[in-house]
């Protein structure tokens, strides 16, 4: 069941991911370590970013994306696939060629609190990798340590400093320029803001963004619901039980969406217009998340869908187009639209307009 | 872009490492620094022992024996010698100058095998919490059998087995108690290690690292084990007065070091020789009991109150 990387027209890919699967072993036993099971944390899923695109990630918590990033960062080796990073496959490549090629696709992590060294000053966590990888020498590396502080918004008289004396909004800022410090093309942002308080969560999604404008930078953006990377993504993927479910440009996945996984999600997003707060009507969707140990047959959803009909419990379904690079894999993906419940439609659709409106300030703001 | 500043006023401020930090809240802890004084005082004594010792710690003076420290008066029929603060013991030595000796030993004893377990700990530690798989399963089988063994018994099999030998007889003993203590001390800090490695490598700051490409070593020794540093100490300070007891009970059982009469002899005597001297002297001179005793209790206490104190102060929950 292998479905072709949706590839888009036009502009070249940065990075492609095909068929890409992380299976861990579940093993029993101290000595002799007996596999009594796999856990399918990333189950064949394919896509492609574009240079200088941000391709949101979201889905609920365990669907496997975190997974995904470290996987196409080469951080879990995969257990099949290919990560194509310029031509090159990542997944083939060892030892110092690896290390190498670290220093063009990087990751901020979540948590600011355990992504810093606590023994080592922010000059040497943010300089450590340019040694490494000899992009400066000598004094030079302070310099651009500095420099790199400045651009991530932070006084560069901190270097000395260690990362308990920063906060969490500003530990973040340290591990952009930590990440940046190597000058990579792609970033996988895992929840950047997801650690911080509310108010400080716009200031690092700005910084994001300008710092991606700045450097023409490649972001595949994760979060775990779908307001947060509303801002900031071009194209939005959603994840369920290590399948990608759906995928297209943000603005038409929250006008119409296909899978009826994302219409529950965008029917949790929560609309800052009291009127439509008070008629809200969220899709409850019933049952737990299954585990990833041993995961539904045919379509992972099941489970919990509310327009399953019988073919879904026995074939998973493809990931295809369903026009314009509007990916879905839905048996009933044609009729899901008609089927969804007319207030959960409503709700999508003012909120896609919303969102347009939201964007087309922000972007006479900074245009 | 506005620049996030924290406070005008912490930027003037010096930067506070961890271990800064963990100093200051060490210095504030009464008992710690207490702990701390004292052993830096028997550390001291240990170092300039030939300065300060007043006598020969071995030189047996005739008609000397079995005096009273110089506050006891009581006995007519026992006069204390003025150039014996504490007295001699039955062979006419001046107590004070073997118990500096003695101190010296002790101090040996409790820092020689740390130095050979510490080393041996963190490389089985690291290797093994680091690059799990096999490896990590065999090296931690190995601890285990080590660690099952019954201590005393077997050190004191050790010693009995090799105590004729050149190996035994060197430096009056002390190397074989070294060995046969390294032998089975180093488990404890083999797995402390171990498991504190399992547990930073799942940190995200060891995840990054790997991101960035920083090479293994590298990951190691700078990432790592400065991590690994602070439960490191801890343990030491706990470790050092197990070690000093566990010579002083080998030696009052006859199996631990060896007397000496050579007084060119830099490590003649120990606590746990005096105490068994003393204790066979008992009711003739109870002084040559009491001193090493109270000796050997303060220096295992001022350990454990550091030991104590340092576990607070670097404990990384209230790191602030
Ligand atoms: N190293 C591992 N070994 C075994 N199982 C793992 C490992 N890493 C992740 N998993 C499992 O894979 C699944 C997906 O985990 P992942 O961390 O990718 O989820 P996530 O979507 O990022 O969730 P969250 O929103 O909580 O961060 C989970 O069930 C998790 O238990
Ligand atoms: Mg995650």
């Amino acid at each position: 069941m292998t479905s072709l990387p949706p590839r888009s027209g036009d502009g070249a890919n940065l990075i492609e991911v095909q068929n890409l699967e992380m299976h861990f072993p579940v093993t029993r036993g101290i000595v002799f370590q007996r596999k009594v099971g796999t856990i399918k944390a990333v189950d064949g899923i394919s896509f492609a970013i574009k240079k200088g695109e941000t391709l949101g990630l979201v889905g609920e918590s365990g669907c496997g994306k975190s997974t995904t990033g470290r996987a196409i960062l080469q951080l879990y080796r995969p257990t099949a696939g290919s990560v194509i990073f310029e031509g090159q496959d990542l997944t083939q490549l060892k030892g110092d060629a690896l290390r190498k090629m670290r220093r063009r696709v990087q990751m901020i992590f979540q948590d600011p609190y355990a992504s810093l060294n606590p023994r080592m000053t922010v000059g040497d966590i943010i300089g450590e990798p340019i040694r490494v990888h000899r992009l400066r020498e000598g004094r030079a590396v302070r310099e651009r340590v500095e420099e790199l502080l400045g651009l991530v918004g932070l006084n560069p008289a901190f270097a000395n400093r260690y990362p308990h004396e920063f906060s969490g909004g500003q530990r973040q800022r340290i591990g952009i320029a930590r990440a940046l410090a190597v000058e990579p093309q792609f970033v996988v942002c895992d929840e950047p803001v997801s650690a911080l308080d509310v108010s400080i969560q716009a200031q690092v999604v700005n910084l994001l963004e300008e710092l991606q404008q700045k450097l023409g930078l490649t972001y595949l953006f994760i979060a775990h619901d779908l307001s947060v990377v509303k801002h900031i993504s071009d194209r939005v993927a959603v994840m369920y039980l290590g399948k990608m479910v759906e995928l297209s440009e943000g603005s038409k996945l929250y006008s119409m969406p296909l899978h009826p996984y994302t219409q529950a999600l965008l029917s949790a997003v929560p609309i800052p217009d009291p009127k439509v707060e008070l008629q809200r009507r969220r899709i409850i969707l019933e049952g737990d998340v299954p585990s990833p140990l041993n995961p539904p047959s045919g379509c992972h959803f099941h489970t919990r869908c509310p327009i399953m009909i019988p073919k879904c419990k026995e074939e998973d379904p493809p990931f295809t187009d369903y026009g314009d690079g509007h990916f879905a894999a839905c048996w009933r993906a044609r009729e899901s639209a008609e089927l969804m419940p007319t207030v959960a439609r409503k709700q999508a659709e003012m909120l896609a307009a919303r969102i347009s409106a939201d964007i087309a300030k922000v972007k006479s703001k900074t245009g | 872009m506005a620049v996030s500043v924290p406070s005008l006023d912490n930027l003037y401020q010096k930067p506070r490492s961890l271990w800064a930090d963990a100093l200051r809240r060490l210095s504030r802890n009464r008992a710690a620094m207490l702990g701390l004084l004292v052993v830096l005082f028997y550390v001291l004594l240990a170092i300039f022992a030939p300065l300060i010792a007043r006598k020969n710690p071995v030189e047996q003076t005739s008609g000397n024996s079995l005096r009273p420290p110089v506050w006891v008066t009581d006995n007519p029929k026992r006069m204390p010698n003025p150039e014996n603060l504490f007295g001699t013991d039955t062979n006419g030595r001046d107590i004070l100058s073997r118990l500096i000796y003695g101190v010296r030993v002790s101090l040996i004893v409790g820092l020689v095998p740390q130095l050979i377990i510490v080393t041996v700990g963190i490389t089985i530690g690291l290797i093994s919490g680091f690059a799990g798989g096999w490896l990590d399963n065999l090296l931690m089988r190995i601890t285990e059998i080590v660690a099952a063994f019954p201590d005393l018994l077997f050190i004191i099999t050790l010693t009995v087995a090799f105590r004729e030998t050149t190996f035994g007889k060197a430096f009056n003993g002390l190397l074989l108690i070294f060995t046969a203590l390294a032998a089975v001390g180093w488990t404890g800090m083999a797995r402390l290690v171990r498991g504190q490695v399992l547990s930073l490598k799942e940190k995200e700051f060891i995840e990054a690292a790997r991101a960035l490409g920083i090479p293994i070593p590298t990951i190691l020794f700078r990432h790592i084990l400065p991590n690994t540093m602070a439960p490191i100490i801890v343990a030491i300070s706990f470790s050092i007065p197990g070690l000093i007891l566990a010579e002083a009970i080998l030696t009052f059982l006859g199996v631990g070091m060896r007397p000496s009469v050579d007084p060119t002899n830099g490590l003649p005597t120990s606590l746990g020789q005096m105490m068994s001297d003393g204790f066979s002297n008992l009711s003739s001179g109870p002084w040559m009991l009491l001193f090493p005793v109270v000796m050997i209790s303060t220096l295992v206490l001022s350990f454990t109150f550091l030991g104590d104190g340092l576990r607070d102060a670097l404990d990384p929950r209230d790191s602030g």
